[in-house]
């Protein structure tokens, strides 16, 4: 898991991940919830959307729905859902504790300074 | 569904992909990529799908690149235990995965052999650049026409709406005022519904004054195009009632040629038919897509009170709700339409102008707009992708001949280890090299042409102005470069890929080729030139003899040269009398006689070509009509004093009206020379017979004359069989009281004269008629002979294209044919001199060799045929006067092809004659 390290995820499998926390999606629809998440700021492409998706998928973060069973009723056989493993969640959070905790440590630092500078 | 051919392309450039990837999410890949693609064109239209384009394109190139890297570095490690130099070696020779990493110096390498032999590699070019450039041109015009949408938003959801009258055998008779205002105030499944029509109109009051197309329409045809001025204000509701302001508005090109775009403009008044009008807005160019190419844009007016149904021929635009299909749409308009005739009662006949006569013709507005023009585009790129593939057989040949001479470096890359695909990419990559010039080379051409093809261009062709190299054409151009390049150079690579190069090599020579394999090649080549060549030639030949057929039609009428035809109209506000707008018609045409040049004046409510026509019952004393469908109907023309001998319509029997007749209503009436056939089995027959427009109890009229027929809507339509009567009747309609006339407030003049033409004829025209009344707008002013050329124009403009594709064809052809034979000569001369020193006579030799180009050129004629006569099936609809497989074209076109072919196999014959035996043998 070489992608995994102090400094975190890729931004990409970031957004696919909040992106699937909520709900199973398909390719589509992940790329929809991101365009419409961070208001057009971050476009996946086809590419790289299957690219992340197959190596989200070799590190166990992310599982195909391959029954029909699975499925969300009402879908069309053709388009494959992607769902979050417990794995997933688990770097989700991790990855959100340590954004926060960054986000933290800024306003602690930027704040006090420039309420003294003013 | 929009972005169909996007995606097919999409498909086609995910090849590039590495397989397992592209197996694995594909499918995918082409939803994700649509989506993005919907989204950019929603965001900034053209621009933003271009700009999807463009990201998706690199993006696929990067991944694939980065892929290169990584499966190299895989394939590296597992293999460093291996002799890493030798590893390196066979990758870069012959294994595929070294495509991208090698690609670039292949491609210099590439470039370097070309220039090496530049007239190979001008010739080569050149020759793609003309099939690639047509094709190129072709295609901007069917992308911009038929498959991009229109350029308005949602224009899926646009319809046009017309009417058909089956049981008259009207198809298309267009909207009336009564059937638009029902529509507007019953329909469910309408968001919004306008209507227009076209017609020109003077600009007057400025230093110079002139006359411009003018476009009418309803403020409903903004709401449902959603069009938005580019400054000011569109038409509002308030400005389709009759009595408010007079308003209107300015084309784009018009605001910028005459107006320089200065802003100021809105709140100017401009004279136009001599009346004051405020401008109130601009209108973007997108509006010219509904055809009407209109300069002013003038509020379609109606007051409720006295309408009823009738004067059909706008046309209509609506725009459904959201959700509402096409089905649900026409059902709805089914029900709406018999509340017309409810809401506005009244009208001039009743028989024929019922309800359940008419029944609501919807279709998208993209079909109605571009429907009949599809066809034939789709046959002009027909003929120019064969032109393209003549092209790159002739350019496979040159690659044949020129890969012999690299057969020997070939052979010792082949015996260093080079795998068959590394050879095959040996030749690929030089075809590809060449065909990515020859598009670039094909897109200057494509360029020049477009604009040559736009100026000529029929005035039929729609969204003409929305032709241009967009994204699409560009990548089409591109694709197709790399496909005719893949095509020819697939020849040698695969038959030097498949040879046996070692055993060229122990041979020591290019000799090592065989000859009849090579020959066997060239032969194929030459024989697909042919048969294609054969049937472009073929569907010229059949637009050629459509063509003569038009030519020689006789329209009916005699020397339409210098004849001006123009049409007014007389509102009820301004003359509320008819028999004084009668009166005006008539002094109008008296005042028009004496115009000094003017050497006739035929009037009548329609002329010849002028594309209007009146459809009513026709009855016939002792005839009773058939059954309880409805009564049969012809077509009705009212005329003044000396239309037949003024228009020079042959009088066949009888005589013609005097205006005396018109101001007596005397009970009289002429019939074209079919109608009287028709009933009464001759002109001469029909002399005192009695006819009628109306059946119970009916106004009997005697057939005074007969004239002949008149070819009333254009060259390739056939003469309406047409009742003429005089411009005045009494109690014409049925339920007209006997003192009732009857007269028409629309009026043709046909105006013959040598100076037509010329600004001051239209001038002293001009001026006649406005000292007779200034008010009334001239409409329609056009030259009879621009008229009848109109009817023409979609023949001859693809008349003009497929006989240059044909031409090119053939010319591509011929060259082909004669490289392949005297090739063949130079490659035997040996065994001619052979021959010629054993004692064969040099009539032998031009003999044997001529008759190798007769078997060639035989076989592709044979071959041409057997497709031509599939395929010219589909121009049917383009042809007039002839059968798709005609006779005379089928045979002249292939014989006159094996002539021409004989004649290019003669010089290497003549070459083969002229072989001195002793030098060859002296070279031996």
């Amino acid at each position: 898991m070489g992608r995994r390290s102090t400094h975190g995820i890729k931004v990409h499998w970031f957004h696919i991940l909040v992106a699937l926390a909520d709900e199973d999606r398909h390719g589509n629809g992940i790329v929809r919830e991101v365009l419409e998440r961070t208001d057009g700021q971050l476009r996946i492409w086809p590419v790289m959307l299957y690219r992340c998706l197959d190596e989200m998928m070799d590190d166990g973060l992310v599982s195909e729905l391959t029954g029909s069973l699975e499925r969300p009723s009402g879908e069309s056989e053709r388009r494959r859902y992607f769902r979050i493993t417990e794995k997933g969640l688990g770097v989700l959070a991790e990855e959100t504790d340590r954004l926060s905790e960054l986000v933290n440590v800024a306003r602690s630092k930027m704040v006090p300074s420039r309420a003294v500078s003013k | 569904m929009k972005f169909a051919a996007s995606r097919r392309l999409y498909r086609i450039l995910l090849w590039v992909l590495p397989g397992e990837f592209r197996r694995r999410h594909g499918a995918e890949l082409e939803q994700v990529f649509e989506q993005h693609l919907a989204e950019g064109y929603e965001r900034s239209g053209w621009i933003g799908a271009a700009a999807v384009w463009g990201r998706c394109v690199i993006e696929i190139l990067s991944d694939r690149a980065l892929e290169t890297i990584r499966s190299a570095r895989r394939r590296f490690s597992a293999a460093d235990r291996l002799d890493v130099r030798r590893h390196r070696f066979q990758q870069r020779t012959t294994r595929r995965s070294g495509f991208m990493a090698d690609i670039t110096q292949d491609l210099r390498v590439g470039v370097r052999t070309l220039l090496r032999s530049p007239g190979f590699a001008v010739v080569a070019v050149l020759t793609l650049a003309v099939g690639i450039g047509a094709n190129t041109a072709i295609f901007s015009l069917v992308d911009a026409i038929v498959l991009s949408p229109l350029p308005f938003d949602q224009q899926d959801r646009l319809v046009s709406v017309a009417h058909a009258a089956p049981s008259r055998g009207i198809a298309n008779a267009g909207q009336c005022a009564a059937w638009h205002l029902t529509y507007e105030d019953e329909s469910r499944v309408f968001e919004d519904i306008g209507m227009y029509g076209a017609g020109s109109v003077a600009v007057t009051g400025v230093e110079d004054p002139e006359t411009v197309q003018a476009m009418f329409a309803t403020s409903g045809v903004f709401r449902a195009l959603r069009t938005r001025p580019s400054l000011g204000r569109a038409f509002t509701p308030e400005d389709d009632d009759p009595d408010s302001p007079a308003v209107m508005l300015l084309s784009h090109g018009y605001w910028q040629s005459r107006f320089g775009g200065d802003p100021s403009v809105i709140g100017q008044t401009l004279q136009v038919n001599g009346n004051s009008w405020e401008i109130v807005g601009v209108m973007p160019a997108t509006l010219s897509t509904l055809g009407q190419n209109a300069t002013l844009i003038l509020p379609l007016r109606f007051d409720r009170a006295t309408l009823f149904v009738g004067n059909i021929g706008f046309n209509a635009v609506a725009r459904l709700r959201d959700g509402v299909t096409l089905d649900q749409a026409h059902a709805d308009a089914v029900r709406v339409l018999p509340m017309a005739w409810e809401k506005f009662p009244g009208g001039p006949v009743s028989s024929s102008n019922e309800p359940s006569q008419y029944t609501p013709v919807l279709q998208p507005l993209k079909v109605n707009l571009v429907g009949s023009v599809a066809n034939l585009l789709w046959v002009l790129l027909g003929g120019v992708a064969v032109v393209l593939l003549i092209a790159c057989a002739n350019v496979a040949n040159l690659f044949l001949v020129r890969a012999e001479a690299k057969e020997t470096e070939m052979a010792v890359r082949a015996a260093m280890g080079a795998g068959r695909r590394r050879i095959g990419w040996e030749f690929l990559k030089e075809s590809l090299l060449l065909g990515v010039a020859g598009g670039i080379a094909g897109l200057t051409m494509a360029t020049a042409g477009l604009r040559v093809l736009v100026s000529m261009g029929p005035a039929q062709l729609p969204r003409l102005d929305e032709v241009s190299l967009s994204t699409s054409v560009l990548l089409f151009a591109f694709i197709v470069s790399l496909g005719a390049g893949a095509l020819f150079g697939m020849f040698p690579a695969l038959r030097f890929g498949r040879a046996d190069l070692v055993g060229a090599l122990k041979q020591g020579g290019p000799s090592g080729m065989r000859g009849k394999d090579r020959h066997r090649a060239q032969n194929v080549l030459a024989v697909s030139q042919m048969a294609l060549a054969l049937v472009l030639l073929v569907a010229s030949g059949l637009m050629l003899r459509s063509f003569f057929a038009l030519r020689d039609v006789d329209p009916g009428f005699r020397s339409p040269e210098g004849v001006l035809a123009l049409r007014l109209n007389i509102p009820g506000n301004e003359i509320p009398r008819g028999e004084d707008v009668a009166l005006t018609y008539e002094t109008i045409a008296r005042r028009l006689a004496d115009v000094p040049g003017v050497t006739a004046v035929a009037m009548g409510t329609f002329i010849p070509m002028d594309g209007r026509a009146n459809v009513n019952p026709f009855y016939v004393d002792g005839v009773t009509p058939s059954g309880d469908g409805p009564p049969p109907m012809r077509r009705h023309n009212w005329v003044g004093e000396g239309y037949f001998e003024n228009m020079r319509i042959p009088l066949l029997v009888g005589r013609a009206f005097t205006w005396e007749d018109v101001h007596n209503r005397i009970p009289g009436v002429l019939l074209s020379e079919s109608l009287a056939r028709e009933y009464f089995g001759s002109a001469e027959a029909a002399l005192g017979q009695r006819v009628a427009a109306r059946p119970d109890p009916p106004r009997w009229y005697e057939v005074i004359g007969v004239a002949g027929d008149v070819r009333y809507d254009g060259m390739s339509q056939p003469s309406p069989l047409m009742v003429y009567w005089p411009q005045v009747t009494l109690a014409f309609w049925e339920g007209s009281a006997s003192d009732q006339i009857q007269t028409w407030r629309f009026m043709g003049y046909a105006i013959r004269s040598s100076r037509v033409g010329t600004p001051d004829f239209l001038r002293a025209v001009r001026d006649a008629i406005w000292s007779v009344n200034p008010n009334l707008p001239l409409r329609n002013v056009s030259p009879l002979t621009d008229l009848m050329a109109q009817s023409m124009a979609r023949t001859s403009f693809t008349l003009v294209l497929l006989g240059i594709a044909g031409g090119a064809a053939l010319l591509l052809g011929i060259v082909g044919v004669y490289g392949v034979i005297s090739y063949a000569v130079s490659q035997r001369s040996r065994e001619m001199g052979m021959r010629m020193a054993l004692g064969a006579q040099s009539v032998d030799v031009t003999r044997m060799v001529l008759r190798q180009g007769l078997v060639l050129s035989g076989i592709g004629v044979a071959v041409g045929l057997g497709l031509a006569f599939g395929l010219t099936r589909v121009m049917s609809s383009l042809l007039f006067g002839v059968a798709p497989v005609d006779p005379l074209t089928f045979s002249l076109v292939p014989s006159g092809l094996m002539i021409v072919v004989l004649l290019a196999s003669y010089i290497p014959a003549r070459r083969a004659a002229a072989i001195d035996p002793m030098e060859v043998l002296r070279a031996e």
